[in-house]
C-alpha cells in the first residue's frame, strides 16, 4: 500500500457496522433521558437556591450586620457561579452544530474566549469573596461554638477551600488547552 | 408533519455514511464510532425541527457528524485519555488488517481539519459539498486535498 489510490481502495473494503434495527427508539429514549435529567438538575438548583433563603432568614441572618454580611456574601458568590456556570453550559448546547466546520469552530472559540474572561476576572473575585465571608464569620464561630468545633469547622473549611481551588485550576487550565487547540 | 417517521428516513438513510466517518476518527474503532454516531443522531433529532434548509439533509448530517467528531477528539486530547491498543495487537497478526491499522494510523496523524476534508474525501463526497461542511473554499479543499493525498501516501509507504 504506498498510493492513494490504494488507500482508497483499502478504505472502501473496510468492515462497516450495520445499522441498529432499533437505534431510532434507542436515541428518543435517550433524548427522554436527558431531559428528564436537566429537569431533575434544575430542580435540585432551585431547592438548593429555595434552602440557602430559607437557612438565611431562619437564622435571622439580617438582624445581625456580621452574619448578614459573611452569610449574604458567602451564599451570594456561590449562587452568582453556580447561576453562571448554568447560563453558559445553556449556551453551549444551543451553538449551532449544524454549521460548517469554520463557522462552528469560531462560534467555539467565541464561547471558549468568553468562559476565559469568566476565569481570569468574575471566578476570583466570586472564590476571594466567598472566602471573605468565611472569614467575616470566623468570630461568631469562636463566640457560638465550642473550641473543638472552632477548630474543626477552620482547618475542614481551609481543607475544602484548598481542594476547589485545585479543581477550579484543573477546569480552567482543560478549558484553556481546547481554546489554544481551537485556535491552532 | 410525523417528527419520528421522518426521523426513521434520515436515520436509515444517512446512518451508514455517518459511522464510515466516525470509524476514520476513532482509528476503526467500532464501538467508539458507535457511540458517536449515536451522539450524532441524538443531535440530529433534538434540532431537527429548527433544520431550516439552507443545505441539503445530507451536508447538514455531515456538518453535524465531523463537528461532534471534532469536538470528542479535542475533548479525550485535552483529559489525555489514552486510548486502547489491545485490539489493534491481537490483528495486527494478519497483514490486512495491518494494513487497516497503518491507514488509520496515518489518518489519525493529519491535523483535524485536513483529517476531516481527507475522510470525506475517500467517501467520495464532492470538492463542492467538502468545502460546504467544513466551511473552506473549494480552490482551497482542492489545494488541500492535493498535499493531503501526498502526505498520506508518503505516510503509509514510511510505516
Amino acid at each position: 500500500m504506498n498510493s492513494y489510490d490504494e488507500i482508497k481502495n483499502q478504505w472502501d473494503k473496510r468492515n462497516v457496522p450495520l445499522t441498529p434495527e432499533k437505534g431510532v427508539e434507542e436515541i428518543i429514549k435517550k433524548f427522554a433521558l436527558i431531559l428528564k435529567k436537566q429537569r431533575i438538575s434544575q430542580m435540585v438548583l432551585g431547592c438548593t437556591i429555595a434552602v440557602l433563603i430559607g437557612f438565611f432568614f431562619y437564622i435571622s441572618a439580617y438582624s445581625h450586620i456580621q452574619l448578614l454580611l459573611g452569610l449574604g456574601v458567602m451564599i451570594g458568590s456561590l449562587l452568582i457561579r453556580v447561576l453562571i456556570e448554568y447560563g453558559t453550559t445553556i449556551k453551549k448546547a444551543k451553538l449551532p452544530l449544524g454549521s460548517s466546520m469554520a463557522a462552528y469552530n469560531e462560534k467555539l472559540i467565541a464561547y471558549y474566549s468568553a468562559r476565559r474572561r469568566i476565569h481570569y476576572y468574575i471566578t476570583p473575585i466570586l472564590f476571594v469573596s466567598y472566602v471573605l465571608g468565611f472569614v467575616w464569620l470566623l468570630p461568631l464561630f469562636r463566640q457560638n461554638l465550642s473550641s473543638g468545633m472552632y477548630s474543626y469547622i477552620l482547618w475542614s473549611s481551609i481543607f475544602i477551600f484548598a481542594v476547589l481551588a485545585v479543581l477550579i485550576g484543573v477546569q480552567i487550565k482543560r478549558e484553556l488547552s481546547v481554546l489554544k487547540k481551537l485556535k491552532q | 408533519m410525523d417528527k419520528k417517521k421522518d426521523f426513521t428516513a434520515i436515520f436509515k438513510t444517512n446512518y451508514p455514511k455517518v459511522i464510515r466517518l466516525c470509524l476514520g476518527y476513532t482509528e476503526g474503532r467500532e464501538d467508539q464510532a458507535k457511540d458517536l454516531a449515536q451522539e450524532v443522531f441524538l443531535k440530529v433529532w433534538q434540532s431537527l425541527e429548527s433544520f431550516r434548509g439552507d443545505a441539503s439533509i445530507g451536508t447538514w448530517i455531515y456538518r453535524i457528524t465531523v463537528n461532534v467528531c471534532l469536538q470528542e477528539i479535542r475533548r479525550r486530547e485535552v483529559t489525555h485519555i489514552k486510548i486502547d491498543t489491545a485490539v489493534d495487537q491481537t490483528i495486527s497478526s494478519e497483514e490486512k488488517e495491518q494494513q487497516f491499522t497503518t491507514m488509520y494510523r496515518c489518518i489519525d496523524r493529519l491535523p483535524p481539519e485536513n483529517k476531516t476534508i481527507i475522510l470525506l474525501e475517500l467517501e467520495g463526497v464532492p470538492q463542492s459539498e467538502i468545502a460546504e461542511i467544513t466551511g473552506i473554499s473549494h480552490q482551497a479543499v482542492r489545494t488541500r486535498i492535493h498535499r493531503i493525498k501526498e502526505q498520506l501516501s508518503k505516510c503509509v509507504r514510511n510505516e
